[in-house]
């Protein structure tokens, strides 16, 4: 019985996924495009973004009904049950009928675990916090789920900020645990839940940095230096590896930067609009033909250029990441291959 | 995400240019910033035009006829609210803004400049005689109807004489489904009209869902069902008395949904 999918199976549903996008976008044919999806079938089920987000709203929607219904019953166990039946239920989609990140199995993980932290007896505690990280990293584990695993080291920066009130700490965490990221992003090849996880975590994490900071004792010109260096060292970053995680977050900060620098200056706010307006044409434009020739990490080359290169990377890369089916090998005894064998096959 | 950064800068300078020209009116005069604002748009679209069959384009080319078009904009609002030229019936001001721009997507064949097209109809058609945008929900969804029917007659009359930008199709197509369904979603909510509303979300539910399957268009399918089983849900469950009956309701609505949006998915993944 298999779990999770390998990471072969991972790597074909992210070509997958890649697949679906050129065909969106017109930039395969019918036929080619219908071609290169049989090639790339598995048995794993993964649906695009915006339908798995559907799936996963009314999901969480019927299990708060359920919870509802059982706190309308005067049932003292409603978080228990519904955690159990959603668990069941997530592992059924999964075991049986191969749900991998298909928004049903995502909202019911989450939302059950959810359920039975909620409905904890007592009064609401700080503390609650952790148990909701908990839920996150546990459902993110078992579903390799990117968002929810970016989510435990935000709501722990989260905790350290609110709960033990050492906003600078939680800042330097968020900066350190975003240098961590983004060194294990550019250092190794990772499987795609944990690229994703850090790009994430890369994007998000230095903005958890600047609101930690505000509550920290620290002057303007403080802030706004730690602002100014944080997205110095995530442009040069971006530039230097092409990561588009990176960018956006450089991107993030340099806006946040602009906004503290403009404080210090006495301009009116139309001449401050006009010229950030002017650094963002300029930016763009600077982007645009830095990262116009292909290779690797983004690029802002048109697909129309060169179509048929992009579509021969998504359907190669389908077929190099081709998972062997282990479950349909079968040993027959031979022992053909590898030193000292007997050539019997 | 260069493009983000494109739209977001050119957004930025006509904020802040906008705010010059009425800070600097005393300054330099009404003729001057309207001759300004005036020499700008054309330079745009001039711009966009000259440049529109370059091979290696920059991405501002792209928002050039955007950023045209919101200066044209500022430049009418600016001479209406300077000159009072339509005065009472100022909202005839975004039927011409509408005219020109639509005008100019066809001319320049840009799908921002048409969604812009399509905003300035819907406002010339939200504006109510007092002059006042936007009112509560009922108003909001005769307004969003009003403006889905308009979207609608431009959509056959570019089948019909503008079938020269297939890629506006879906722009347009998209804008119809929204507004109605939106439109007829707003009016459930309010028992007076309520059945309008479900009769309207419910045809428009229909007419999406068809023309998704005819078009190999799954999104189209997938908000049509949501709309229209949101509007169903609001309208039976407000005539269940009782909490628990109206969970076991929405219980049963919402699981069969649940299934039917996931066949809808395998049906789609398996094209």
């Amino acid at each position: 019985m298999r779990f999770l999918p390998s990471l072969g199976e991972e790597r074909l549903l992210a070509t997958q996924s890649l697949l679906r996008s050129a065909r969106r976008r017109g930039l395969l044919r019918e036929a080619e495009g219908a071609n290169a999806q049989v090639s790339l079938v598995i048995d794993w089920k993964s649906p695009g973004a915006f339908v798995r987000l559907v799936l996963f709203a009314v999901t969480m929607v019927l299990l708060f009904l359920f919870l509802r219904l059982l706190a309308e019953a005067g049932s003292e166990f409603k978080g228990v049950i519904t955690c159990a039946v959603a668990l069941i239920v997530a592992e059924v989609l999964i075991l049986k009928y191969r749900f991998f990140r298909g928004g049903i199995d995502e909202a019911l993980y989450l939302g059950g675990l959810l359920a039975f932290v909620i409905s904890l007896p007592g009064e609401p505690r700080i503390e609650a916090w952790l148990l909701v990280a908990a839920a996150f990293l546990i459902a993110g584990l078992r579903l390799l789920q990117p968002l929810f695993l970016a989510a435990v080291p935000l709501l722990l920066v989260y905790y350290l900020s609110e709960a033990l009130t050492m906003s600078a700490a939680a800042g330097w965490t968020a900066v350190a645990f975003a240098a961590s990221a983004g060194s294990l992003l550019i250092a190794r090849s990772l499987p795609p839940f944990l690229e994703k996880t850090f790009s994430i975590l890369i994007v998000v994490l230095p903005l958890l940095a600047h609101i930690a900071f505000q509550g920290a004792s620290l002057n303007a010109i403080q802030h706004t230096a730690i602002c100014v260096l944080i997205a110095a060292v995530l442009w040069w970053s971006a530039l230097r590896w092409r990561s588009a995680a990176m960018l956006w977050s450089a991107l993030l900060m340099i806006a946040i930067a602009s906004v503290h620098l403009g404080d210090h200056t006495r301009l009116a706010a139309e001449w401050k609009l006009i010229l950030a307006g002017c650094a963002a044409v300029a930016i763009s434009t600077f982007l645009d033909r830095r990262l116009r020739s292909r290779g690797t990490g983004i690029t802002t080359a048109r697909d129309s250029e060169e179509p048929p290169a992009m579509i021969e990377s998504i359907v190669s890369a389908g077929a190099l990441s081709s998972p062997v089916d282990s479950g349909s090998a079968r040993g027959a005894g031979g022992s053909f291959g590898g030193g000292g064998a007997s050539g019997g096959y | 995400m260069v493009r983000v950064v494109t739209w977001a800068g050119v957004s930025l300078l006509v904020a802040g240019l906008s705010i010059l020209a009425y800070k600097y009116v005393e300054r330099l005069g009404d003729l001057t910033i309207l001759v300004l604002l005036a020499l700008a748009t054309p330079a745009c679209y001039g711009a966009a035009w000259h440049l529109r069959r370059a091979t290696s384009k920059n991405v501002i080319l792209d928002y050039l006829p955007l950023l045209g078009g919101l200066l044209l904009s500022v430049a009418i609002s600016f001479a209406e609210s300077r000159y009072h030229m339509l005065d009472d019936r100022w909202r005839w001001h975004l039927l011409i803004l509408f005219a020109l721009h639509a005008s100019a997507a066809y001319l320049l064949d840009s799908r921002r400049l048409l969604s812009l097209a399509v905003l300035s109809l819907l406002g010339y058609l939200s504006v109510d005689p007092d002059g006042a945008f936007w009112g509560e929900a009922t108003e909001s969804g005769f307004d969003l109807l009003r403006g889905g029917a308009a979207v609608l007659v431009w959509r056959i009359a570019h089948e019909v004489s503008l079938a020269a930008w297939p890629h506006f199709r879906r722009t347009l197509e998209t804008f119809v489904f929204h507004f109605l369904l939106l439109g007829g979603l707003l009016l459930t909510l309010d028992s007076h009209v309520e059945l309008i509303g479900l009769a309207v979300v419910l045809c428009s539910a229909a007419l999406a869902i068809w023309w998704g399957l005819r078009k190999g268009i799954g999104n189209f399918v997938v908000f049509a069902v949501l709309y229209a089983a949101t509007a169903v849900e609001i309208s039976i469950s407000r005539r269940i008395d009782g909490d628990v009956e109206r969970i076991l309701f929405l219980i049963a609505c919402n699981l069969p949904l649940l299934i039917l949006l996931y066949r809808i998915r395998r049906k789609w993944s398996t094209r």
